[in-house]
């Protein structure tokens, strides 16, 4: 059985010490999927074990049904399998500190990610939650409302004509403050970017930050050189970027 | 909001014991009192606050070198369960705080006495949470009053969550070197002692009302996710349910430090999350990561 544990580029997860051995006697082997590359580009995982919750600097995090969604409907057969630390039993639940004796049954029965189940809430805060403050805001406009309205005045531009675009920029992208809009989301992304790594979609979020990193720079400049909007295609990146945020934000929202 | 603390007089005035500052952009019950340490009669000072807004909920910050001890210091009706107000009281000190301006951008409290942190202290920091200098001005801004206003009744559960998942991690971790026979909690804490993450024990020692050491005191002042459970002691006042849960995890604890528990391991882990899980379970608020 292939069996692989959710860990982190950054900051590598280990299984814990009592489940490790269990494996071990078990004659298991559990190799850590770094997140940042499509789990279901695994081929062959069977089991993805997620130890939670995540131990953050700021907390704990709990990411079970979050993780649970994803694979739902990207790898529906794999089995996700919460690893945990509370007394709790439910499905493809493993209590650290009471596993059960034949851990090979425990993984043939478990249930797979598109089977109808709730996982264990196994402490922290909820994942699904912080990420919808992100992409909602808080009270104020969605994240993909932000980017859509910089992208509807930067879609007015025709960078081949030099006219045109100090009256679009005048009249649209200063009228309506466009390089202060962006430097919004700009500080939106930073304040959030330290949960994304957790996130079953973290490549997805990569592509975005790499997309808004590339742009920024015209917008930094306060959209003045038509250039460099040329040069950097920021109409091209924008477009996508609507497109990539939506696509996250189906997972969350 | 009360806060007493050593105000400057371009906050409340030199010949002032105390001030009432509106919270912008938000209705006129919203209040920030800044109330003078020095002044010598706080607590009738305090009482008659508390009387006069005896509509409101109140929020009362005092730092925690005061010799005045709310606890002590107000009448027990003020924390009566069945009032139709809620009065807390919360501890500060030491400038490693959600308060300060220094540690969260949208604190209140600034250099020294004021509502502003100097350029000269944290450049990177410059950030003010009033108008006091502008002394017709009397307003605190609403992100400020409402960052702290959020941030202390709800911190505890929070933090105690945190520290209770990471020593799972390191209880996950550890097989006692005897088997499944009952163990010496000493073989335990030296285990803690010898992870990388020393601070697990650090930690202990600061939810037992020990004190911080200085490695957790290195940490806290370095970083905005603190570790220090060293106020909690005093902020429990404001949480009835939580007390005696609380009692119960710190004895427990004490025992565990002072070797007393020989138990299966198993017997250990459980009374030690069954204990966690209802301080809690009894702490209030959401579980948040801000």
């Amino acid at each position: 059985m292939k069996v692989r544990y959710v860990s982190l580029p950054a900051t590598p997860v280990n299984l814990p010490g009592l489940l490790q051995k269990a494996l071990d006697r078990a004659g298991i082997a559990a190799e850590a999927f770094a997140n940042g590359v499509p789990v279901e580009t695994e081929a062959g995982t069977e089991a993805l074990l997620l130890v939670s919750p995540f131990l953050t600097e700021r907390g704990s995090l709990n990411g079970n049904a979050l993780w649970k969604r994803y694979l739902a409907q990207h790898c529906p057969q794999t089995k996700l399998i919460v690893v945990g630390f509370k007394k709790k039993s439910g499905i493809n639940y493993l209590d650290v500190f009471d596993l059960p004796e034949n851990l090979s049954h425990f993984f043939e029965t478990a249930q797979p990610a598109g089977a109808d189940w709730q996982p264990v809430d196994a402490g922290g805060a909820e994942m699904q939650q912080e990420l919808r403050t992100f992409f909602l805001g808080h009270g104020n406009e969605s994240i993909a409302e932000a980017v859509s309205d910089i992208f509807k005045h930067c879609s007015l531009i025709d960078p081949a004509d030099a006219a045109d675009y100090a009256t679009v920029k005048t009249n649209f992208l200063d009228c309506y403050a466009v390089p202060q809009k962006w430097a919004g989301l700009q500080r939106r992304w930073a304040k959030y970017e330290w949960l994304f790594p957790y996130t079953p979609f973290y490549h997805l979020m990569q592509e975005i930050a790499a997309k808004i990193s590339y742009i920024s720079p015209y917008f930094d400049n306060k959209c003045t050189d038509r250039e460099q909007f040329a040069k950097l295609e920021v109409n091209k990146h924008l477009f996508e970027l609507t497109f990539l945020i939506n696509k996250v934000g189906k997972y969350v929202l | 909001m009360i806060v007493v603390w050593r105000w400057h007089k371009s906050v409340i005035g030199e010949q002032n014991y105390h001030d009432h500052f509106e919270v912008e952009n938000t209705p006129k019950t919203h209040l920030f009192i800044p109330v003078k340490e020095s002044h010598s009669d706080k607590k009738q000072l305090l009482e008659k606050l508390l009387q006069k807004y005896a509509d409101h909920d109140v929020m009362l910050f005092f730092h925690d070198k005061s010799e005045y001890q709310p606890p002590r210091d107000l009448p027990d009706e003020v924390f009566d369960p069945r009032s139709h107000r809620t009065v807390q009281v919360f501890t500060f000190g030491g400038g490693s705080e959600f308060i300060y301006l220094s540690q969260n951008e949208y604190g209140i409290l600034g250099t020294p006495g004021r509502l502003w942190h100097s350029q000269e202290s944290r450049p990177d920091r410059c950030s003010k949470a009033g108008d006091a200098e502008d002394y017709a001005c009397k307003v605190i801004k609403k992100a400020h009053f409402e960052s702290v206003w959020n941030y202390y009744p709800n911190q505890w559960k929070a933090k105690t969550d945190k520290f209770y998942h990471r020593l799972n991690r390191y209880l996950a971790d550890f097989t006692s070197p005897d088997g499944d026979t009952p163990i010496a909690a000493k073989h335990l804490l030296n285990h803690w002692r010898q992870q990388k993450d020393a601070l697990i024990k650090d930690q202990l020692d600061s939810l037992l009302g020990n004190g911080d050491s200085e490695a957790l005191k290195k940490q806290d002042d370095a970083g905005p996710w603190k570790l220090s459970f060293k106020h909690l002691e005093m902020d429990i006042i404001n949480y009835k349910d939580a007390k005696q849960p609380y009692a119960n995890l710190q004895s427990y604890l004490r025992q565990l430090k002072e070797n007393k528990l020989t138990k299966p391991l198993e017997a250990f882990r459980t009374d030690l999350q069954t204990r966690f899980e209802a301080l809690i379970e009894a702490l209030p608020g959401e579980i948040f990561l801000r």
